[in-house]
C-alpha cells in the first residue's frame, strides 16, 4: 500500500460521505456546504493523480465560483423551506425502485470489474499544461471554441426571456 | 501510481450518488446540485483516462 494509495482512499472516503451528507440532509445550505467539501476532496484527489491544474481549476471555478453561486441563489430566494409543489402520486416509489436498480447495478459493476486492467488509448495530443491548452484552443479548436460560447449566449438569453415572461404574468 | 480502477470506482459512485439523490429529492436547488455532481464525477473519469 503505497502512500498515494492509502491518501487517496482517504480522499475517497471523504468524497462519498459528503455527497451522501448532500443527498440525505434536510437544510439546503447545509447541502451546499457538503457539495463544496466534495469539490475540495475531488480537486486534491485530481492533485494526487498529477493534474495540478485542472485541481485549482476546479477549487476556482466550480467551488470558488458556481458554488458562491449556488449559496447566494438559496440565500436570496430563501430556498431552504421547500416549495410546496404538486407531485404525482407515483414518483416517489417510481423514483425509490430506479434508484435502488440502478444502486445494484452500479455495484455490481464495480465488484466485477475492478480487476480488469483499462488500457489507456495514448492521447492525440498533449495538452496538460495551460499555455499549449490556450494554443491549441484558441487556433485548433477555435471553431468550436466559438460555437460554445454561442451556446453559452444562447442559454442566458434564455434564462432572461423565461423569467421576463413570468414577471409580465405576476404583474410587475 | 494507483492503479486505474480505483479513480473510476470513485467517480462511478459519486455517479451513482448524483443520481439517487436527483431522483428523491423534492427542492429544486437540491436536485441542480446532485446534477453538478454529476458533472463533477464524469470530470474525473475523463481526468483519470487522461
Amino acid at each position: 500500500m503505497t502512500l498515494n494509495l492509502l491518501l487517496f482512499l482517504a480522499l475517497a472516503v471523504i468524497a462519498i460521505a459528503s455527497a451522501a451528507g448532500l443527498i440525505m440532509s434536510r437544510n439546503t445550505i447545509y447541502s451546499a456546504l457538503f457539495l463544496i467539501i466534495n469539490f475540495l476532496t475531488v480537486a486534491v484527489v485530481y492533485l494526487v493523480m498529477g493534474a495540478p491544474f485542472i485541481a485549482l481549476a476546479q477549487i476556482t471555478v466550480y467551488a470558488g465560483a458556481i458554488m458562491v453561486l449556488f449559496l447566494f441563489v438559496i440565500m436570496m430566494l430563501g430556498a431552504e423551506k421547500p416549495k410546496e409543489i404538486e407531485q404525482i402520486k407515483w414518483q416517489r416509489p417510481l423514483a425509490i425502485v430506479l434508484s435502488g436498480a440502478i444502486l445494484v447495478e452500479g455495484v455490481y459493476a464495480l465488484i466485477t470489474r475492478v480487476a480488469v486492467n483499462v488500457t489507456t488509448s495514448p492521447a492525440t495530443e498533449v495538452l496538460s499544461d495551460p499555455k499549449t491548452l490556450g494554443i491549441s484552443l484558441y487556433t485548433k479548436y477555435s471553431l468550436p471554441f466559438e460555437i460554445t460560447s454561442v451556446i453559452l449566449l444562447v442559454a442566458a438569453i434564455g434564462a432572461v426571456v423565461l423569467t421576463n415572461k413570468s414577471r409580465k404574468e405576476t404583474g410587475k | 501510481m494507483i492503479p486505474i480502477a480505483y479513480p473510476l470506482s470513485l467517480a462511478a459512485i459519486l455517479f451513482v450518488i448524483g443520481i439517487i439523490g436527483f431522483l428523491l429529492r423534492k427542492n429544486a436547488i437540491v436536485i441542480f446540485m446532485c446534477l453538478e455532481l454529476m458533472f463533477n464525477a464524469a470530470n474525473l473519469a475523463f481526468i483519470t483516462f487522461s
